[in-house]
């Protein structure tokens, strides 16, 4: 069973997804900073990483740069109510960059697509 | 010697000098009384006169050999006037009949009203006594004023005055019964007393000859200096009452008018006809401008009658430039403007003559007659012309022609010099309006620039505002997302969860589509807002405009439009980033479509510009009013129900992002135009 780590800010936002994933048979950690995210990579494997860019400290982009210096280097979508951090090239090191919408229907056909072409460790 | 003629003339002049008389001298100079005492010493060394005579003096007189027959006496040294009194009734007591001769009575008392009441006292006594008396008097130490006051009704009175080594003297007041003779001026010498006409006949007449040649010669000079000095008095008035005119206003046109009514009016230089010719810097040519005076003898007759007539004086002809000139003079303005000569045809009689400093007279006689100038006398139609140059500043502004036409009056040297003095004045007054309007056009250029200056502020502020408002619409937009994602999401989730058969999924499913919607408008709004950098690429326009027109068919279709294309040949492609000028494209379509609420024609024209590619895009709508035209590109400006204001505003945002230009041409009721052009070339 695939893990994914969801990094938000946004609470109601981390229960929305978690709750989506779980009922479509993903194993669901949650962050609620760019600081915790990386915390517990560290402590457990995880197949992806959906992470919002607006955070307070740490956010999206610096947390993407940390997350591709580890040694397990996980996909990330990026999950932004923003598009303009497309034009960002340090986002483009990102597997995806999706637009929120209520809506999780791309979101979650990316993060199947991800998932399913990614070998497992 | 001598000494009978000299008695016998003083004799003869006084008539004899009648005792109880006294006889005063007056004279300019002490060394014109010795002739004079000398004769009357002689006369009394002959015994005639009475024996007795007293010489009452202590100036020079006294020293004088010739007074040797005088009992001399000093009587005036006295201080005081009483004292003085009280010698001379010494001397005059008795019944001795005696002659008196007196020195200069105002030398001895400096106090004038002691001489006069010296002399009135000792003219009483000696009318009582009968006997007679002479007293000299310096001239000027005693007033006229006094000596009028001295009056004794026997008294006589004598000018003296030296010319040369000559002595002369003139009675000049005297009581009652001498002979008119008496009046003549007189000479007094050694040989005696005569009258000055009848002096030496030969050298007085050569003496006299002199003098009148040299008079008139001081005469001439005089009347020469006079000449002058009238002449240039007029001309100061005449070139006062000139610049004045000149003056009075700044108008370039209305001042040439004046300068040549001050040539040729007849209270001014007087000449028949002007022309001015001024030098048009722009075109480096030598242009006639402007020109007065008959064409005619008739016409030069009919005019002057009527000056005459109405009694126009120069502020009348001054006046009338405002009434209806110059058609009178139309013939000589026809003329004058016929004169266009370049600079640079430095042989040309009239430039030879601006680059002068002096007036010159052209035509046979004067100093230049070469062919040249007598082809522009042929065209002036006139024989010898005036010309001077008008300079200021070493600057040359033109030429200042005169003729005498009609008169045939030759122009003399004072008319050359005069007409100088005024050109002088006249380049002034040109070269001062000339300031004036340069000052006034770039008054005006500023006034616009300012303008322009508050205009751009405005917009400047204007589109800050826009763009504050933009960033905050923005900022709105990204911030609703989240939440909208909270609610559709979860609204989603639940109406999964409990399935269409739940009593709840009606209304479950309201809040997912609205939450939908409400993302579109975010999606759009984001969309106007902020279009981003262009992703730029080699595009064909062309292309890119038959694929939009053709996935918009139906709609065109259905709103009744007819779409037609216009393309160059062979269109460069362009570097642009093809979604936003899409973006553009749409908006500018439906605005168009907007405008034909009735159908109508939608034309695409794409052509290759100078360094550019236009694009136009036509329709055969309402048209935008002028007033609105300026503001279609405003965000949120909109005339229509619908519509976010903001289309052609992003449209115009991607287009500047584009190193491009928009603008639009519009007339209402026949439709509008949209232009933009790309900068021409795939390489950023």
């Amino acid at each position: 069973m695939s893990t994914i780590l969801i990094v938000d800010d946004e609470k109601n936002l981390l229960r929305l997804y978690e709750n989506e994933f779980r009922l479509d048979g993903y194993s669901v950690i949650t962050a609620n900073s760019g600081v915790e995210a990386l915390n517990k990579l560290k402590l457990s494997p995880v197949n992806l990483v959906i992470l919002d860019i607006r955070m307070p400290e740490l956010d999206g982009v610096e947390t993407l740069k940390n997350i591709m210096e580890l040694p397990s280097r996980p996909p990330i979508i990026l999950n932004s109510a923003y598009t303009s951090y497309k034009d960002n090239f340090l986002t483009w090191a990102a597997a995806a960059y999706v637009v929120k919408s209520s809506d999780l229907t791309e979101l979650k056909a990316k993060a199947k697509e991800l998932l399913e072409t990614r070998p497992q460790n | 010697m001598g000494l009978s003629t000299g008695i016998a003339s003083l004799d003869e002049l006084l008539e004899g000098i009648y005792w109880g008389e006294t006889l005063v001298f007056h004279g300019g100079d002490w060394s014109a009384f010795v002739p004079f005492v000398e004769a009357l010493g002689a006369l009394l060394e002959t015994g005639l006169m009475p024996c007795c005579s007293f010489c009452f003096a202590e100036s020079q007189l006294t020293r004088l050999q010739s007074l040797g027959p005088f009992k001399q006496r000093a009587v005036l040294a006295a201080s005081d006037l009483q004292s003085a009194q009280q010698q001379l009734l010494d001397l005059i007591s008795g019944d001795v009949p005696a002659t008196y001769l007196f020195s200069d009575l105002g030398n001895a008392f400096p106090d004038e009203r002691n001489v006069v009441a010296l002399f009135q006292f000792f003219a009483r006594r000696i009318s009582e006594t009968r006997s007679a008396s002479y007293v000299f008097l310096q001239k000027g130490s005693v007033s006229n004023a006094s000596i009028a006051q001295i009056v004794d009704g026997s008294s006589l009175f004598f000018d003296f005055w030296r010319v040369d080594r000559r002595v002369l003297f003139q009675p000049i007041k005297a009581a009652g019964r001498y002979d008119p003779k008496l009046f003549m001026p007189y000479e007094l010498s050694g040989s005696g007393i005569r009258p000055a006409s009848e002096l030496d006949g030969e050298s007085y007449t050569g003496e006299l000859e002199e003098k009148s040649r040299e008079f008139l010669r001081l005469y001439t000079e005089k009347r020469q200096v006079e000449n002058e000095l009238q002449r240039k008095v007029f001309e100061l008035s005449l070139i006062n009452s000139l610049t004045a005119s000149l003056l009075s206003t700044m108008n370039l046109e209305e001042i040439l008018y004046r300068i040549l009514v001050g040539v040729t009016a007849k209270e001014g230089l007087g000449f028949n006809r002007a022309f001015l010719l001024l030098v048009n810097e722009r075109e480096q040519l030598l242009e006639g401008k402007m020109a007065i005076g008959p064409s005619s003898l008739e016409e030069a007759i009919r005019i002057w009658t009527e000056l005459s007539d109405r009694h126009l004086s120069y502020q009348d002809l001054l006046a009338a430039f405002d009434s209806g000139w110059p058609e009178h003079d139309a013939h000589v303005n026809r003329l004058v403007r016929q004169i266009r000569v370049p600079l640079k045809e430095r042989s040309h009689v009239l430039i030879d003559l601006l680059m002068q400093t002096q007036p010159e007279v052209i035509g046979p006689g004067g100093t230049r007659s070469h062919p040249e100038g007598l082809k522009i006398l042929d065209l002036l139609g006139v024989e010898r012309s005036a010309a001077a140059p008008l300079v200021y500043r070493k600057r040359q502004l033109g030429l200042l022609m005169a003729d005498n036409l009609i008169s045939h009056k030759p122009i003399s040297e004072d008319d050359l010099r005069i007409l100088e003095t005024f050109a002088n004045y006249a380049s002034a007054a040109i070269e001062h309006s000339r300031l004036y309007e340069e000052v006034r056009l770039r008054i005006k250029e500023s006034e616009r620039h300012i303008v322009e200056l508050e205009a751009m502020q405005n917009r400047l502020m204007r589109s800050k505002k826009l763009s504050d408002l933009g960033e905050l619409a923005s900022k709105m937009a990204h911030e609703l997302r989240t939440p909208l994602v909270s609610i559709g999401g979860f609204a989603n989730g639940l109406l999964k969860r409990h399935g269409p058969d739940s009593p709840d999924y009606e209304e479950l499913k309201i809040v997912v589509d609205e939450v939908l919607r409400l993302e579109a408008i975010i999606r759009n709004v984001l969309a106007y807002v902020s279009p981003g950098i262009p992703r730029s690429q080699p595009t064909d326009l062309c292309d890119l405009s038959d694929k939009m027109l053709r996935l918009m068919q139906g709609v065109f279709e259905a709103r009744r439009i007819e779409v037609s294309t216009q393309y160059s040949n062979a269109v460069p492609r362009v570097l642009v980033d093809p979604d936003q000028i899409r973006l553009v494209l749409t908006a500018i379509i439906n605005n168009a479509m907007e405008s034909m609420a009735d159908g109508g024609c939608l034309t695409v024209a794409i052509h290759n510009g100078q360094g550019f590619v236009r694009l136009s895009i036509a329709d055969t709508g309402a048209g935008i009013s002028e007033q609105d035209l300026g503001r279609v590109f405003d965000a949120f400006f909109t005339t229509k129900s619908l519509g976010s204001g903001l289309g052609l505003n992003i449209a115009s945002q991607i287009i500047a992002n584009h190193k491009g230009s928009i603008y639009a041409e519009s007339q209402v009721g026949k439709g509008s135009t949209f232009f933009i052009n790309f900068p021409a070339g795939t390489h950023l």
